[in-house]
């Protein structure tokens, strides 16, 4: 008897379980396709060209500082970074000589891309990760303050657009991408407390060839090899300027980091 | 009681769960939730502005319903509508998120939730109980278009005409009572900038289904 109820009760249940599966249904669908592809915006506002006119003894001994010629405005919908990198039509570290005024004995044409010297508006929030000076965001060195590389402008040996290392300067993040002190966060500088921001930065521009003409802030990627006219990094002995119209430009690349 | 008789008795008693089963438990003649052919909505996001602002598409499917009571008529007869998210979460998909399909980097970021993806269904008399823009938690989220009341309540068709009138869930058609008997799709995305690039994929069920 025993049995015969359990075996009533499992008939039962699977009665019940039957009949609440049994109204009548009816179904559509909607596929949904998301396709969210990276963008990375570089809003630039600058000449086309700046010129450094040195014509008087004051230019070369105090240099000439060329304030806010380029804003760089940053949107991205990835992690990014931002860098700098001296280039010129030589295609090696050098600047291109597009006029002598004269060679002598101990002048030099080959004046090296990183005398140029940058200063950033803000200070980069996410280069914790370098192990050297991580950008451009140091006050320039004045004349009587000895050479500094703090803004020597990045180049690259081989003259390319290849990326910092580690112990040299970007803009903003750096290099690696471990998503810690190495990348900005995504963003735009359209909702982020505008010239203050993250996204948003002014850059100054300065020469100091000082006298004679040996760039001494001119200085390697890594802000500690001096690469003034005296350093040795031009033919031995020749130790200044050759006098002359230099050509060059620098390139701000951003590039997605995650 | 003998072996037999009990058999004998068990045997009746299956009849008569079946008959319950075939007769019981079905008020309507026959529920049809139609739409146009296969429903496929594009997000696609190529720009800065769309990332900030978002995409909204309006009407990316419009359901029609049809319930026919049965005759005689039964005046039990109701149905409800509800919306399911499907991520193909059998292959790996984490319950919350979309389903990848390729990615665009190397995939240290985040991954979209589904929370992100709003979703309205209305109709010109507003008959659903909500008609904003809603969002599933996760998979296991269901949204009510058109609800079961408890206790039963059956709103007739026509009902829209007294104004405010919710929840329309009687036998009828969008042949005869169009504003009531068929629904708009909205959709909306909004993914901000913390997700990882890529492709990805989910499904809205919709299921027309008799009250019992």
């Amino acid at each position: 008897m025993r049995n015969f109820s359990k075996l009533l009760s499992t008939v039962v249940l699977i009665g019940f379980a039957t009949t609440a599966s049994a109204q009548l249904v009816d179904e559509k669908d909607v596929t949904i396709t998301l396709d969210m592809q990276p963008v990375l915006e570089l809003e630039m506002t600058t000449p086309n060209q700046i010129e450094f006119v040195f014509d008087e003894i004051g230019e070369y001994q105090a240099g000439i500082t060329q304030y806010g010629a380029t804003i760089l405005k940053v949107s991205a919908t990835v992690n990014w970074d931002l860098y700098a990198v001296g280039r010129s039509d030589t295609g090696n570290r050098f600047w291109s000589q597009q006029v002598s005024y004269g060679a002598t004995s101990n002048s030099v044409a080959d004046l090296p891309l990183s005398l140029l010297e940058l200063r950033q508006s803000q200070q980069n929030n996410g280069g914790t990760a370098g192990t050297s000076i991580v950008d451009y965001s140091s006050a320039f060195a004045t004349n009587q303050s000895g050479a500094s590389g703090n803004n020597s402008l990045f180049v690259n040996d081989d003259g390319s657009g290849t990326p910092p290392a580690l112990d040299n300067k970007y803009i903003a993040g750096h290099a690696g991408t471990t998503g810690i002190g190495d990348t900005m966060s995504a963003g735009t500088y359209l909702n982020n407390s505008g010239t203050t921001s993250d996204f948003y930065y002014v850059m100054d521009y300065r020469i100091m060839p000082k006298l004679p003409a040996t760039f001494p802030n001119a200085f390697e990627a890594d802000s500690t090899t001096s690469e003034s006219l005296t350093s040795g990094i031009a033919a031995t002995g020749f130790e200044y300027a050759e006098g002359g119209v230099y050509t060059m430009y620098v390139q701000y690349i951003l590039l997605e980091d995650q | 009681m003998t072996l037999k008789k009990a058999y004998y008795q068990i045997i009746v008693i299956s009849l008569l769960l079946i008959s319950t089963l075939t007769y019981s438990q079905v008020h309507c003649g026959t529920v049809e939730l139609q739409s146009s052919a296969t429903v496929d909505a594009n997000f696609t996001f190529t720009d800065f502005s769309k990332y900030n602002a978002g995409i909204t598409i309006l009407s990316v499917a419009r359901l029609r319903v049809k319930v026919e009571n049965k005759d005689p008529i039964d005046l039990d007869c109701s149905w409800k509508l509800r919306m399911f998210i499907e991520n193909n979460s059998g292959a790996g998909t984490a319950a919350d998120k979309w389903e990848e399909i390729t990615l665009y980097g190397n995939g240290n970021a985040d991954q979209p939730s589904i929370s992100d993806l709003e979703v309205r269904v209305n109709n010109n008399c507003g008959t659903p109980l909500n008609t904003s823009f809603r969002s599933f938690t996760d998979v296991n989220d269901i949204l009510n278009i058109i609800e079961e009341m408890l206790p039963q309540v059956i709103v007739p068709a026509g009902s829209c005409t007294a104004s405010g009138t919710k929840n329309v869930n009687g036998p009828g058609s969008y042949l005869t009572n169009y504003n009531e008997y068929s629904f708009d799709v909205d959709l909306r995305f909004k993914p901000g900038f913390t997700y990882n690039p890529g492709v990805y994929k989910l499904n809205i069920r919709f299921r027309l289904e008799e009250v019992n």
